[in-house]
């Protein structure tokens, strides 16, 4: 499945990521371009990336994740993670990634984090 | 070779679009046996998925490749099922990489590249390069025999 994301900003006070498909590398150099565009073009500083409907993350994916982290932190905001699958969560242990980004089991529990 | 069950071979064209198509050949071979080995399945995609990214990326736009290579840039995938592992190589027609040199152990960085190779170093059981560094080997062992289905 092609790798998607939308933004959504309606009703939550922090700015929801909404991924969809697989974040790998056919796609990832793609989704990561289009996504800070949307950054900059919106002015976020703070984010929650929702890997609801995400199934697999390799290395190109975790690149991804990493490139807005950084974008973020360098305009003083943060990037945090909610619903990864346990796919996820593996690559995520093997590349350490959960011990510089906060992962939360759903999209309140992350919007909670900001408050 | 009495404890092979099945060797296959397949060649694809350098492109990311064969990644996928040889992820559900993989799993179609797959499932003709009874396998119990832990996280095989989460395991053994990723390591295709690297390893196959890797294949991909360097030989298909490096451009010395493509200007010395007299044929056709073709990435060699060669699996064999055996009672006790799965065996899976893959061989591009690239200038390969020091792997001598490369840290496996790579410890947590915020560098965006650069991964793969730790990550398929952590899911198989064994990893193994020829000497130029363009052909990978990857082992999962198993303790409970595989058989046919």
């Amino acid at each position: 499945m092609e790798g998607k994301f939308k933004f959504i900003n309606d009703e939550q006070d922090i700015p929801v990521m909404k991924l969809k498909g697989e974040i790998v590398f056919e796609n990832s150099n793609k989704l990561k371009e289009a996504a800070k565009d949307k950054l900059i073009e919106a002015g976020y500083k703070n984010l929650i990336m929702d890997f609801k409907e995400v199934s697999f993350v390799d290395s190109s994916g975790i690149g991804f994740i990493l490139s807005l982290f950084k974008f973020l932190r360098e305009e003083k905001g943060e990037l945090v993670i909610a619903n990864v699958n346990n796919k996820i969560k593996q690559s995520f242990e093997i590349t350490k990634i959960s011990q510089i980004i906060e992962i939360f089991d759903n999209v309140n529990e992350a919007s909670n984090y900001f408050e | 070779m009495a404890n092979l069950l099945q060797k296959y071979e397949l060649k694809y064209d350098c492109s990311p679009n064969i990644i996928k198509k040889f992820l559900k050949e993989l799993f179609s071979i797959l499932e003709n046996y009874k396998i119990d080995i832990e996280n095989l399945d989460f395991r053994i995609e990723l390591a295709v998925r690297e390893i196959l990214a890797n294949a991909v990326e360097h030989p298909c736009y490096d451009k010395e490749t493509i200007k010395n290579s007299n044929k056709e840039i073709k990435i060699v995938i060669k699996i064999r099922i055996k009672k006790d592992q799965i065996f899976l190589s893959v061989k591009d027609s690239g200038k390969g990489f020091d792997w001598k040199n490369y840290d496996f152990q790579k410890e947590l960085s915020f560098e965006e590249n650069g991964r793969g190779l730790k990550m398929i170093n952590d899911v198989v059981d064994k990893l193994e390069f020829n000497k130029s560094g363009n052909k990978i080997k990857v082992y999962f062992f198993s303790d409970k025999e595989i058989t046919k289905k």
